[in-house]
């Protein structure tokens, strides 16, 4: 294996073009893809979008069962009423 | 409401109040407490609540089988109500897991998803779950119907076991953290952070279960006062 010379340290007297550096563009995927930190928020923001949609079903299954509950309770006083009546 | 009704509504209350203390606890603990993992960073802390997540798809599960089970042995409403809601809670964190492990894996495999066997698996089970409650949704209330959602309760459970064992008979790249020999997490603090996600995810398994399970027989119980009416001529809708 080839020694791979150590970059030269900045001295104070070096010149800016003693300094130049470039930068390149990453071939292929870059390891760095991804944010871990925004990678770690999206996950706990699904966790709670997904608690949230479940309690938002089963609130209008609730509302639902309201309905019908009301519906019954109509049907049940108005045969009441009328067997009121028949007496 | 009777002595009973209230108890087990101070019941779920309280059930309530001490999971909402774990969570604020948990999510304490897992940000400002447990240590950033050595190599991948801060994304490591998703999986105090990925793999949690899956054990409460594990309870579910358990719950729809047991529920299913005894729902084949002897019908009654109360069987088929827990069998129902363990299959949506199974559906709930299953879809948990399936979210928040890919966004892991996009960090420490460079690619969301993969054809492996455990997530393979895991879709798989998550899949079943889904059809069990399509099936309950457009299938209708009938005995029949209960019957047949029941077996297909008792035979999805068949897979769990499978998504278990996946990492250890087939390999694969998913890790496996918490084994008998060799992993594990190095420190108490990330040892104690996933200990607070399972006690979390078990209190949030058992309140929706509770939750759902009683909104499900409440449901059947209206359905048959429903066909009383019908069949007494009170209610001239059809019934159906």
């Amino acid at each position: 294996m080839r020694d791979v010379p150590p970059l030269p340290l900045p001295t104070p007297s070096s010149t800016p073009d003693d300094r130049s550096t470039s930068f390149q563009a990453v071939e292929g995927n870059s390891k760095e893809q991804y944010s871990g930190g925004a990678l770690l928020v999206t996950a706990y923001a699904a966790l709670w979008v997904v608690l949230f949609a479940w309690i938002a079903i089963v609130w209008r299954k609730q509302g639902a069962l309201n309905t019908r509950l009301g519906d019954l309770e109509r049907i049940l006083d108005k045969a009441a009423a009328e067997g009121e009546k028949k007496k | 409401m009777g002595r009973p009704g209230r108890t087990l509504d101070a019941l779920f209350y309280a059930l309530l109040g001490v999971t909402a203390v774990a969570v604020i606890g948990e999510l304490y603990f897992i940000f400002l407490v447990a240590p950033i993992e050595a190599r991948m960073g801060i994304v490591q802390k998703i999986f105090y609540f990925h793999v949690p997540s899956w054990y409460a798809m594990y309870l579910g599960a358990g719950a729809c089988f047991l529920g299913s089970l005894a729902y084949l042995v002897r019908a009654t409403d109360a069987r088929d109500a827990f069998a129902r809601a363990g299959a949506e809670v199974a559906v709930v964190f299953g879809a948990i897991g399936l979210i928040t492990g890919p966004l892991w894996g996009a960090k420490a495999w460079g690619s969301f998803w993969t054809w492996d066997p455990r997530l393979t698996t895991a879709l798989l089970s998550f899949l079943i779950y889904v059809a069990y409650l399509v099936l309950r949704a457009f299938a209708g209330d009938g005995t029949a119907e209960k019957r047949f959602s029941a077996a297909l309760g008792v035979l999805g459970a068949a897979n769990l076991p499978i998504i278990h064992y996946s990492v250890q008979k087939w390999g694969g790249q998913h890790p496996m953290v918490i084994t008998g020999t060799g992993g594990g997490l190095q420190n108490a603090d990330m040892k104690l952070a996933l200990g607070g996600g399972f006690l979390c995810f078990t209190l949030i398994a058992a309140l929706m279960l509770w939750a759902r399970a009683s909104i499900e027989l409440a449901q059947s119980r209206l359905a048959r006062a429903e066909a009383d009416a019908i069949d007494l001529g009170l209610d001239t809708r059809t019934e159906g």
